[in-house]
């Protein structure tokens, strides 16, 4: 885990959702089912270490199948992670997705899914807010996060408004005026949660934008803490 | 005090932007948000201009904005040197391309001299995953080193690089003529400190990209970084009046 996040975590007292998608820096789009098991065992270390500051996200791949099954009960039933993070290796409207989004459902936690909508494609499993829609309507009791609210913020806002099993997270794309308030008022705030993309992106501008919102400070704190527990778990309730 | 050095006006702007609001670049609103996020004086242009539009609004400025005018390659020299109280010039090289080794851009640099006028390089308004680039920021800045260095009397501020273009091409940042602005350097954690680790502080400048982004950002971002007061200082303000000229 870098370094420089974990003390900036600590700092600001900023319990953290976490996933590892390559040791070292180096982010595995298509892993091997044994480079997805280093990854969590690092995760599970992490958490061990600094509970009540790190949750876990397993990484799976839907390539592995029954495999990503086995992976996820090992790290969420036995091992105390709070979700699964699926990335760019499958589209996550493959029937390969099915065994997994039945899963998150079992156990009670939330898929996080990347997602971008980019002018050039340059990686053709990447999940567009099409990909997840398909998903959460088939699974309406799933919980889904939309990564990154899709890059293009308010095209990704709008293709999940309908889908209120959706949320978003505001990580990995720019701090754009009216983001924020956009995503509030389309699916209300319950469904919007504070994502930094650490240690990729600087965390100050990913608060900064939230705290520059032109909200109330009731849904500021939402957005920041109060969903995020919510959805994982942390605040008593079931996760 | 707070100087943003890097912000934008003009009403066609929202054909230009993905997905932003469209009274984006009001010249009131801009002055709204600036106000409220605590920035006393903003630097603007048109930022129609970096695509194509070479039209400039010649209406007196709101009290707290300091007008450059914006100018594409096929800009008017003639009708340039008409322009009223301006400050400086931008320029959108990564939207069109510019020859900075022709004889137009050579005319241009003698006039910004002339007229004390800072050269203002802007290299990005949105990300170019959503607002694609002609060409690469990072070649930009690489082509830009020679000019900076055979100009060493002209001013020029490069806003828009983000931190990994800054440690790739390090070249004019070191220069005595070059300032660089904040507005995008989004990554990777604490990008501040590490942008100080290559620029001197006396050459980094408060910019937001206001009205694309969030200007409060900005602000909150320099107000935390784990930096001294004496380089957050020259960041927020002292660095963008000297340039300034001394404007209050």
């Amino acid at each position: 885990m870098d370094a420089e996040f974990l003390a900036f975590a600590e700092q600001w007292r900023m319990p953290f959702a976490v996933s590892c998608l390559g040791p070292n820096g180096r982010m595995l789009a298509y892993p091997t089912f044994e480079e997805c098991v280093r990854c969590n065992d690092m995760v599970l270390d992490l958490m061990a270490k600094r509970p009540g500051l790190a949750y876990g996200f397993c990484y799976v791949s839907q390539a592995h199948e029954h495999k990503a099954v086995e992976e996820i009960r090992r790290c969420v039933r036995d091992g105390g992670m709070r979700g699964i993070k699926l990335w760019v290796a499958v589209k996550c409207d493959d029937e390969r997705t099915f065994p997994i989004a039945e899963e998150a459902i079992s156990l009670g936690v939330p898929i996080l899914q990347h997602s971008y909508l980019r002018v050039e494609e340059v990686l053709p499993e990447e999940s567009k807010p099409e990909h997840i829609v398909s998903l959460a309507r088939r699974y309406p009791e799933m919980k889904m996060i939309m990564a990154h609210m899709a890059l293009r913020w308010r095209e990704g806002i709008d293709a999940v408004a309908d889908c209120p099993n959706v949320s978003v997270d505001t990580s990995g794309c720019d701090p754009e005026l009216g983001s924020v308030e956009y995503a509030v008022e389309r699916l209300g705030v319950e469904r919007v949660l504070f994502g930094s993309d650490a240690p990729g992106r600087d965390v100050l501008c990913q608060i900064g934008r939230i705290m520059a919102a032109d909200i109330s400070e009731t849904d500021r704190a939402k957005i920041l803490c109060g969903n995020a527990e919510k959805l994982l778990g942390l605040d008593g309730g079931a996760a | 005090m707070i100087i943003d050095f890097y912000a934008h006006c003009g009403s066609n702007a929202a054909w230009v932007l993905k997905q932003v609001q469209h009274d984006v670049g009001d010249a009131n609103e801009v002055l709204r948000l600036a106000k409220a996020s605590g920035i006393d004086r903003t630097v603007v242009a048109e930022m129609a201009c970096a695509f194509g539009e070479t039209e400039n609004a010649r209406e007196p400025l709101l009290d707290g904005l300091v007008r450059f005018a914006s100018i594409g390659p096929a800009f008017d020299l003639g009708r340039l040197e008409q322009e009223p109280a301006i400050k400086g010039i931008r320029i959108y090289p990564t939207y069109q391309e510019w020859g900075f080794d022709s004889p137009q851009t050579a005319k241009l640099l003698i006039l910004a001299g002339d007229r004390g006028w800072i050269v203002q390089v802007c290299l990005r308004l949105q990300d170019p995953r959503v607002l694609p680039q002609a060409v690469a920021s990072g070649a930009v800045i690489g082509s830009l080193d020679k000019l900076v260095e055979s100009r060493p009397s002209a001013q020029f501020v490069i806003s828009g690089a983000n931190y990994a273009e800054i440690k790739a091409n390090p070249a004019p940042f070191a220069r005595g003529n070059v300032w660089t602005d904040i507005s995008h350097l989004q990554h990777p954690i604490n990008s501040l400190p590490k942008l100080l680790d290559i620029v001197d502080s006396s050459r980094v400048l408060f910019g937001s990209n206001s009205p694309i982004f969030y200007p409060q950002m900005a602000v909150f971002r320099v107000i935390h970084s784990p930096i001294t007061d004496e380089d957050r200082e020259r960041i927020l303000w002292k660095n963008a009046q000297q340039l300034l000229g001394g404007v209050q």
